[in-house]
């Protein structure tokens, strides 16, 4: 699953997730693609659900870009613990999505294969998702 | 060949400037512009949302040829140029308009359309895929085509076409370099596996077939 290679810093405080994407707004590198409408956080394991959702229904033809990355550690106490002592200790990598933000990118497929599986991609992200064309203009 | 609108502009007063301001004028249903060009002063200026979504949805494009009718009577000559949208909702939020001369060569970003379905698609399990979508032209601004068609039928896996495949008229020059790949064919580990095995069953059914016969 992806995750960072290395990081300064093994813990990060959890930030905000206010405002809109300031990047990669539209599709980028294939035809369609999968957009976020709310703010979240998406695990590295939500990610790669989603990726193979794509990568199964498109069966062979087509590539798949996946246009976020999990770089945010996020912690967690145990069970049954007492407050205090410290930070909980690292469990998942999310990466900080905001409305606008294009998560997946898909081509060399149909538009309505693109559609079903960007539908299929789309329920496993913790977020209001839809699906976007490549501008023409 | 670009087409030509007409666009009603506003000048905008000293109150109408700054980030709150543009926030009022949007939610006014106006978009705050921004012209430049030819030498002359940059002013600052709004366009009516629905007006300006009419004037880029013609078959040109976002390289349609502009008319700017300001409220004093005035009028430039202007394409627009850094459309900035709302990352969520399908609206404009801010552009600028370059003022061009219909005598001076522009340049501008033209759409390459692919035209064909590949050999190395329709025969080879290969996929068609697209490093760039759009190239830079060097034309007056009454010849700036609406895109440009490049022909991939003949293509097959692992071939490629470049800028300079594509067909231009005489008066349009293509900035990017000539050698800059638009498309190539590429195939996938999973085509080549799944072509792999199906090969692998035929052969599998055909040395049956023969067995069989042999028996016979």
């Amino acid at each position: 699953m992806l995750m960072p290679k290395r990081t300064r810093y093994r813990k990060q405080q959890r930030g905000r997730r206010t405002g809109l994407a300031k990047g990669h707004t539209e599709v980028k590198f294939g035809e369609y693609g999968i957009q976020a409408l709310s703010a979240g956080w998406v695990t590295n394991s939500q990610i790669e659900a989603a990726r193979i959702a794509i990568t199964r229904y498109i069966k062979r033809g087509g590539k798949v870009w996946i246009t976020i990355f999990p770089d945010k550690p996020v912690t967690e106490k145990p069970a049954e613990t007492r407050m205090g002592s410290g930070k909980g200790s690292p469990e998942r990598w999310v990466a900080v999505v905001r409305p606008g933000r294009v998560m997946f990118e898909l081509a060399g497929v149909d538009e309505e294969t693109a559609r079903e599986a960007m539908r299929l991609a789309g329920h496993k992200l913790s977020l209001k998702t839809r699906f976007v064309k490549r501008d023409v203009e | 060949m670009a087409a030509e609108v007409i666009l009603n502009v506003r000048s905008r007063s000293k109150e109408e400037l700054g980030s709150a301001a543009s926030r009022r004028l949007r939610r006014a249903g106006e978009v705050p512009a921004t012209i430049y060009g030819q030498g002359e002063a940059s002013r600052s200026a709004v366009v009516n949302a629905r007006e300006l979504r009419q004037a880029l949805t013609t078959d040109a494009g976002a390289n349609v040829l502009i008319t700017l009718s300001f409220d004093d009577d005035s009028t430039d000559l202007a394409m627009a140029r850094d459309l900035v949208r709302h990352p969520v909702q399908d609206i404009y939020t801010h552009l600028d308009f370059l003022r061009v001369s219909r005598t001076e060569k522009v340049t501008a970003e033209v759409m390459v359309h692919i035209e064909g379905e590949p050999i190395g698609v329709k025969e080879e399990g290969g996929i068609i895929e697209q490093q760039i979508h759009a190239v830079q032209v060097l034309a007056l601004p009454g010849d700036v085509p609406e895109s440009l068609k490049l022909d991939i039928a003949d293509l097959h896996v692992g071939d490629q076409a470049i800028v300079s495949d594509i067909c231009v008229p005489d008066s349009v020059e293509i900035l990017n370099d000539p050698g800059t790949v638009i498309v190539s064919l590429v195939t996938t580990r999973a085509v080549v596996a799944a072509l792999e095995e199906e090969g692998g069953e035929q052969a599998g059914e055909d040395g049956d077939g023969e067995a069989a016969a042999e028996k016979d």
